[in-house]
């Protein structure tokens, strides 16, 4: 943190002032302090063939091996850095050693090595019979990764002009070095018949089994099958009377999806070294068991279901993409958050429970006309998806409202934030904490029992996934000019910016103005913000509505001008195509309902770089 | 042709190799611990964690008037300001919070003694 009257260098000088700690910025962005160097190695062969087995038509086999071993060196040496400190009473300034880093440069070397074997095999079958196409592939994968690293340290460098592993300390306790190592395999079989009639009747099976060392032998495999079909209806001749339509098609699907994404060997019972004691003086190394095992832990199933249209109508005047989808994700791998109680002192490993189901649509609109010299494509789409907890192993709750079952996945539990305490008149007539102050935010006594705990948190239904994302585009092309601009937004979408950064001033930083305009004083006791305090958390910092805010926006999200060269005018001149154009990206915005807190609309949290603006000037030559 | 029919052997020769029964290459089997006594002994040495030592960040006696803790990782504060309730007892370290940490080490001995 820095504040804004601290100088970098002293006044006349370019000598560095010690700042907070006796640091100072420009030894942490320019290379004084050291550097890391990054070496990486990837080295890629793939072996593959493609064999048309003579014996029977329309069959073939096409193989295929790759082995990429890698490998990555990574240098971090660390130099000590200076600043200036100047006698206050001779003014005379003096180099020193700057903040709390080490006096000698250390250096640290680590070797990373792996490898990934992968093959695939496919047998395919395409054939035409008449009016009927038959597409039929079989196939096999499987890879194998194997990574390990080593590392070594030493500190204590008595010079910094060879930053090399043994030029450093030979005291034991200057030095350390560590290494592991880890493996990983998959394996899976797949299928896909494909069938047409004239193009015009689709359907496709799809079936998939697959392995995964993250489970034990008997729960291991999951077969995951998906079926679809299509139909042309602008094929079949009792539609040719309506030539309006160029193409008419509805299709729906439906499959089964696996996830294995949880920590390997949840299994078995395993053992780590760790929770080293001191006996006798000495730290002796201690082993505990990583985790209760789950023998029973197999794969998660997402079953989707999917229906959708897509419309060609008057030569592209209007085009329609509509999709509805359903899913219901079972056997969620998570841990069980309920029913077992604490004195059991187990650390529970993933288990497959839970169910959540997810729906929503998507719709895309086209307008084209290119009949006239200005032809413009214009595009439209919204998307809505909505999820529902169906069953989480959740602890019964006190309060019906606080329950996550029905819900949508992520709702979480916030104090209902209703005013700011005006005066102590106020406080004394309404459920308040402990030690309510005036200018302390008011929360709601939800449950009306004259008490503010934690059974007073209500759910809020939105989290900071959109329920509703929307987009539009637009193409314009005039002579051998043409604009484009991209409109992007989402709705139904909450972000909270909560916790001691936003809401408190910290005892170095400083408040945002957001948060410091219409805050209560004593002087202005109709406040929509609480009081200012040094503390980093007190009873304004409980997590409330007050700090939830609509992450909804609509942003100006690219836009293109560009010209191309007339061609006998560039032909002239020996090149194909000449194209200029000038873009920009993020550059403004149409809405924003955190415009006041100063954060971007796409900032998760106060931590996170927002997106740039970027203005680009482009030749493009083709010779 | 001939090449071809090498390489299908080679390639159903290599898939053979693959196993998917895999063992962590950073942690230690069941079996492989309860019979070594060296590692019985570094799992005893884990256990003497239940008696906690008093010499980490977050100090008990930042929970009395006796210190004061600016940076306060065991949130020790709550109690000083007399602001401990239910709700908020599992924010504070579990050196006060002490049960399911307590519970976690007295299964890890019963573990030991069953073995």
């Amino acid at each position: 943190m820095y504040q804004p009257n601290w100088q970098p260098y002293w006044p006349g000088t370019n000598f560095p002032q010690p700042n907070r700690g006796n640091e100072s910025i420009l030894n942490w962005v320019n290379d004084n302090n050291g550097y890391q160097k990054v070496s990486t190695n990837t080295f890629q062969t793939t072996l593959f063939f493609n064999w048309k087995l003579p014996w029977i038509k329309g069959l073939s086999f096409d193989g295929s091996g790759s082995y990429d071993p890698h490998s990555v060196f990574t240098k971090t040496f660390q130099t000590p850095t200076y600043v200036y400190y100047k006698d206050p009473a001779t003014g005379v300034y003096t180099k020193g050693r700057s903040g709390t880093g080490a006096d000698l440069a250390s250096l640290s070397d680590q070797n990373d090595l792996g490898s990934l074997f992968y093959l695939v095999g496919k047998l395919s079958y395409n054939r035409k019979f008449g009016k009927h196409n038959i597409k039929v592939l079989l196939g096999y994968e499987q890879q194998t990764i194997n990574s390990n690293w080593d590392y070594a340290y030493r500190s204590d460098f008595v010079s910094t002009v060879l930053p090399e592993i043994s030029a450093g300390s030979s005291d034991k306790s200057k030095q350390s070095n560590d290494g592991s190592a880890s493996q990983g395999a998959r394996k899976n079989y797949f299928g896909r018949i494909n069938y047409d009639f004239e193009g015009k009747y689709l359907a496709e099976f799809t079936m998939r089994r697959d392995g995964s060392p993250k489970f034990a032998a008997t729960r291991r495999w999951g077969n995951f099958p998906s079926a679809s079909a299509g139909w042309r209806i602008s094929e079949e001749k009792f539609m040719k009377k309506f030539n309006f339509i160029n193409d008419l098609k509805i299709r729906g699907s439906y499959g089964i999806m696996g996830n294995d994404k949880v920590a390997d060997f949840q299994y078995v019972t395993t053992y780590g070294f760790g929770s080293n004691y001191v006996i006798g003086g000495k730290d002796v190394t201690g082993l505990v068991q990583t985790g209760v095992p789950n023998p029973d832990i197999t794969w998660e199933r997402a079953k989707t279901g999917n229906l959708g249209l897509d419309a060609k109508l008057w030569d592209g005047a209007l085009g329609i993409t509509f999709d509805y989808f359903k899913t219901r994700r079972s056997d969620i791998l998570t841990t069980r958050k309920a029913v077992i109680p604490g004195y059991t002192g187990l650390t529970l490993p993933d288990e497959n429970v839970g169910i959540v189901d997810n729906s929503g649509f998507e719709l895309i609109l086209t307008h084209d006309n290119n009949r006239r010299k200005l032809k413009y494509h214009f595009s439209g789409n919204v998307a809505f998806a909505r999820s529902k907890v169906i069953f989480s192993d959740e602890q019964p709750a006190a309060e019906p409202y606080q329950l996550a079952t029905g819900r949508p996945i992520g709702s979480d539990l916030f104090y209902k934030a209703i005013g700011i305490f005006k005066d102590k008149a106020q406080i004394d007539a309404s459920p308040h904490y402990l030690n309510a102050r005036p200018g302390d935010i008011i929360y709601e006594d939800v449950n009306k029992d004259g008490n503010i705990d934690a059974l007073d948190q209500i759910r809020i239904n939105q989290t900071n996934v959109p329920e509703i994302t929307f987009g539009f585009t637009a193409n314009f092309t005039y002579n051998n000019f043409d604009l484009s601009f991209l409109l992007q937004g989402q709705a139904n979408a909450k972000q909270y910016f909560g916790g001691y950064f936003p809401v408190m001033s910290y005892s170095l930083g400083n408040f945002l103005q957001w948060r410091a305009t219409d805050r209560w004083t004593p002087d202005h006791t109709a406040a929509t913000m609480p009081r200012a305090s040094y503390e980093l958390f007190n009873n304004n910092t409980s997590k409330s509505t007050q700090w939830l805010l609509d992450a909804g926006f609509l942003r100006f999200k690219n836009v293109e001008l560009g010209y191309n060269l007339p061609q006998n005018t560039v032909k002239r001149i020996g090149i194909q195509n000449l194209r200029v154009s000038v873009s920009g990206s993020n550059l403004f915005i149409i809405y924003d309902h955190m415009k006041d807190l100063g954060f971007d609309p796409e900032t998760s949290d106060y931590w996170y770089y927002p997106p740039q603006r970027v203005i680009n000037f482009g030749v493009d030559l083709t010779f | 042709m001939k090449l071809i029919k090498y390489l299908f052997i080679i390639v159903v020769a290599f898939s053979s190799c693959n196993k998917l029964d895999l063992t962590p290459l950073d942690k230690i089997s069941d079996t492989d611990t309860w019979n070594d006594p060296a590692l019985i002994q570094l799992y005893v040495n884990a256990c003497y964690n239940s008696l906690m030592h008093g010499f980490q960040q977050d100090l008990l006696s930042a929970a009395s008037d006796d210190a004061f803790n600016i940076h306060d990782p065991g949130n020790f504060a709550l109690i000083q300001k007399g602001e401990l309730t239910a709700d908020n007892v599992t924010d504070v370290s579990n050196k006060i919070d002490y049960f399911d940490y307590a519970y976690g080490y007295i299964r890890t001995i019963n573990i030991f003694l069953a073995r």
